[in-house]
């Protein structure tokens, strides 16, 4: 039985890979209200539903591990909640759990994320000693060694799987590590959201 | 998604626009399916997803079980250009299927800018423009909606037209294509005439215009004995019966409505004299309170959506608004689902209602005085006062807005500079109103826009004769008008650009002939008319050379009386009789009462209806 604040692991793919986080947010209030979640609205003048995501994607990009955080008015069980949300869910996209946070979106280290590429392409740009780019960061773009924040990876065959920082200020785009494997055309999938050890995954 | 579309996707605006895959769309198995359509918006995703026409149609095709109605919508040009250049030809969004493989080609169309995307949209498909240029292997391309009344300037690209209200005949179109085709008497051409016999449906190419030598039309004449010499218009009789979906399709992004749109009644019983859609969907029929009431519960569970939008040509009329409004109020509040109302009249513009409805309580207001003076209002037969508009404001601003709208038109029959300098005292005397009031919110100073648009004479309205004042003369009244409010710093004053009326004009009164134009408009790369960005009138007048064509004959020549005219094939059965005789009360300044008041015998209540206000024939 979930009560109180719910957490959601939902995926997102396919066509949905096009729609902005903002298109995202607001699809999932009409998804809340279809599917008769008794969710929390914010007080005030003018009551909105109240949902936090961790980790918002950008475009061109899937994912299998989508978090979202809202608190629910009255009791419901797991499973009638799950259900109401795949009903009311487009169909490309899942809840795939249920459950009460255990942590903070802040303590999200790491996210894994999968790169798959039609052709072979080589893992010595990655390979260098430090790898400095023009990247966008919350005071404009600048030139930015990536290298720290790539916590491991592994090729296998023409697919890329790494563990890339999440953290609030140091979060890397996978689209960064495409560009410099040259590889702007993989498609991108985020699988899992992971803790401080890059293993652990985030509850 | 295939890679390349994948591909495409990443490099365009919004792509948002072109995947598809909404819920709330509908997939069916292409191997159950004997009659596919295509449903085109020739503009953006954003405009047609709001369509409430389109939302209609494309439920009730779908409610056909060997039936597969999709979705089409004009690509912005970055993306035409991608599409162009990978070889991709315009696809339906719920199948990805390009439009060629499809059965129906069907185009609505809301306004004659639109023209020139519905060309361009075709040859995305690989479709052939002409009708005559296309063979049986190729869909047959339906066109409806406002613009299907005089759809003369686009007839040499149809197959056939549906004219009127569409919920009915377009299943009729289906099941008798799908008949045919079981039966093995299907030829495209066979076809076309069993479908000119339906009610409603226009097949141009059975019908030869000849002209006379001054340029109008002499006649025109069915090719066949067992068709029509005019065609009808179609009406839904019980509007509580007709077809009303019970969900929706849910655009991801934003689009210009996003809302659940309640159609509350059809028709409208004002009259005004330029309005078309006034006219063209007489006899006003209602819709119940309980059916309104039950529809919007239904929607609103089926979609999220969490505002609902009362929607009709004059919503202030229906005449169960209150009870409407309260019972919708019952449970709206409660699930904090806002209420709009879209099309108030000033004259009925209250506290109380105020007080219901969520759109005045954010943002500023808007009204249509429509003209500048009193005289020219009762002209136009707009029957309303300037005591009314200034107690509406008044209303408006004791309730702490600030910021009022005044929609206006310019180039009216019968309009001289004192009328246009009208428009300007009543803008000053909203302001006045606004420091006249004790009670307004202090420390702000108010805002009145003046927003004016040119007159463009439409067909089936009492003003479907009048020459379209010239460019100069619309651009002369502009300046008149921008002179008298420059130095109030409180008037904001807002135009529409004369240019784009004045082909619009052309083509709402246009004949066959311009085909020719629209060809050459096409060829220059005219689409998206209807937006700034690609509004070329230079273009347009290198179009209408090109194809010899003089667009002053269309858009300012006054017509005559006794002429034919392009639209005289359709009969949209209020008579033309009623017409002339609006007409020459509009210039003699007197006014009409409304259908409620007093029938004025317009011919509407030819066709029936229930819950109309029409007498009983």
């Amino acid at each position: 039985m979930l009560s109180e604040a719910v957490r959601i692991k939902f995926s997102k793919v396919g066509s949905l890979q096009f729609i902005s986080h903002l298109d995202l947010n607001r699809t999932m209030k009409t998804v809340m209200i279809r599917a008769g979640i008794p969710i929390k609205y914010s007080e005030g003048f003018n009551p909105h539903p109240k949902m936090v995501f961790a980790l918002p994607l950008s475009i061109g990009a899937e994912s299998v591990t989508e978090l979202l955080d809202f608190k629910i008015t009255r009791p419901m069980p797991k499973e009638e909640l799950i259900e109401r949300l795949n009903n009311a869910f487009p169909p490309e996209m899942r809840v795939l759990d249920a459950y009460q946070p255990e942590s903070k979106f802040v303590s999200i280290r790491y996210a894994e994320y999968e790169l798959e590429n039609d052709e072979d392409f080589s893992l010595e740009p990655l390979e260098q000693s430090e790898i400095v780019i023009l990247k966008r960061t919350k005071s404009g773009e600048k030139m930015t060694d990536i290298k720290p924040m790539i916590h491991s990876y592994k090729k296998e065959g023409n697919k890329l799987t790494c563990v890339l920082s999440a953290s609030p200020d140091q979060y890397l785009n996978p689209d960064y590590v495409a560009k410099v494997l040259g590889i702007t055309d993989c498609t991108i999938l985020r699988k899992r959201v992971l803790l401080d050890d890059g293993v652990k995954e985030f509850r | 998604m295939d890679k390349k579309m994948r591909s495409i996707l990443k490099q365009v605006l919004k792509p948002g626009r072109y995947t598809g895959g909404e819920y709330g769309q509908v997939i069916k198995n292409k191997d159950e399916i004997k009659c596919r359509v295509a449903f085109c918006f020739p503009d953006t995703y954003e405009i047609g997803m709001s369509n409430l026409g389109v939302r209609l149609l494309y439920g009730v095709l779908n409610l056909e079980k060997d039936v597969w109605c999709e979705r089409v919508y004009a690509p912005w040009d970055d993306m035409e250009e991608k599409m162009r250049e990978n070889g991709i030809p315009l696809f339906a969004h719920e199948s990805r299927d390009p439009i060629s493989d499809f059965d129906f080609v069907a185009f609505t169309l809301q306004y004659e800018l639109s023209y020139t995307n519905v060309l361009n949209m075709l040859e995305l498909g690989n479709i052939p423009l002409l009708a005559s240029e296309r063979d049986d292997s190729y869909p047959i391309i339906v066109g409806g909606g406002p613009c299907a009344y005089n759809a003369e300037p686009v007839a040499d690209f149809f197959d056939a037209f549906s004219i009127g209200e569409g919920e009915e005949a377009l299943p009729e179109m289906t099941r008798l294509y799908n008949k045919m085709k079981d039966d093995g008497s299907y030829t495209k051409e066979a076809f076309l005439h069993e479908l000119a016999k339906l009610p409603g449906f226009y097949v141009p190419s059975l019908y030869e215009v000849t002209y006379k030598p001054d340029g109008t039309i002499e006649a025109y004449t069915p090719k066949y004995d067992d068709i029509p010499t005019k065609i009808v218009k179609r009406i839904i009789k019980d509007m509580d019966k007709s077809y009303f979906p019970d969900k929706l399709i849910m655009p991801y992004i934003e689009t210009v409505h996003d809302r659940i749109v309640l159609e509350v009644y059809r028709g409208c019983i004002r009259g005004c004299r330029f309005c078309q859609a006034g006219i063209i969907f007489r006899p006003v029929r209602d819709k119940t309170p309980d059916v309104l009431n039950e529809q919007a519960k239904c929607l609103y569970e089926s979609t999220g959506f969490d505002e609902i939008s009362l929607s009709s040509l004059s919503i202030s009329d229906y005449t169960h608004l209150p009870e409407l409004t309260d019972k919708l109020l019952e449970w709206t509040n409660e699930s904090k689902v806002s209420l709009s109302l879209p099309s108030l009249r000033i004259d009925s513009f209250t506290k109380e209602l105020m007080d219901k409805i969520s759109t005045v309580r954010t943002g500023g207001i808007t009204f249509a005085p429509e003209a500048g003076t009193q005289r020219l209002r009762d002209a136009i037969n707009k029957n309303v006062c300037e005591d009314d508009l200034l107690k509406a404001c008044r209303t408006a601003f004791e309730a702490g807005k600030t910021s009022v709208k005044l929609y206006f038109m310019n180039g009216l029959p019968t309009e001289t500079l004192e009328d246009i300098e009208g428009i300007a005292d009543l803008a000053l005397k909203v302001e006045d109103e606004f420091y006249k009031n004790p009670n307004r919110v202090k420390g702000r100073a108010p805002t009145v826009t003046a927003s004016v648009a040119c007159f463009v004479p439409k067909p089936f309205t009492s003003f479907q004769w009048f020459g379209q004042n010239d460019l100069e003369t619309l651009m002369m009244k502009q300046e008149h008008l921008l002179e008298k409010v420059k130095s109030k710093k409180h008037i904001r004053y807002n135009w529409h650009e004369a240019k784009v009326s004045r082909i619009e004009a052309v083509f709402a009164r246009g004949n066959r002939k311009l085909s020719a134009a629209l060809i050459e408009a096409h060829k220059l790369g005219q689409k998206f008319d209807g937006w700034d960005e690609h509004f070329s009138y230079e273009n347009w007048l290198k179009a209408f050379e090109n194809a010899g064509i003089d667009p002053s004959f269309y858009a300012n020549r006054q017509f005559g009386f006794d002429e034919v005219l392009p639209w005289d094939i359709i009969d949209c059965v209020v008579t033309k009789e009623f017409f002339l005789r609006e007409w020459k009360k509009a210039f003699e300044s007197k006014t009409n009462p409304n259908c409620r008041e007093k029938c004025s015998g317009c011919g509407a209540n030819k066709l029936g209806g229930e819950r109309t206000c029409c007498p009983k024939l």
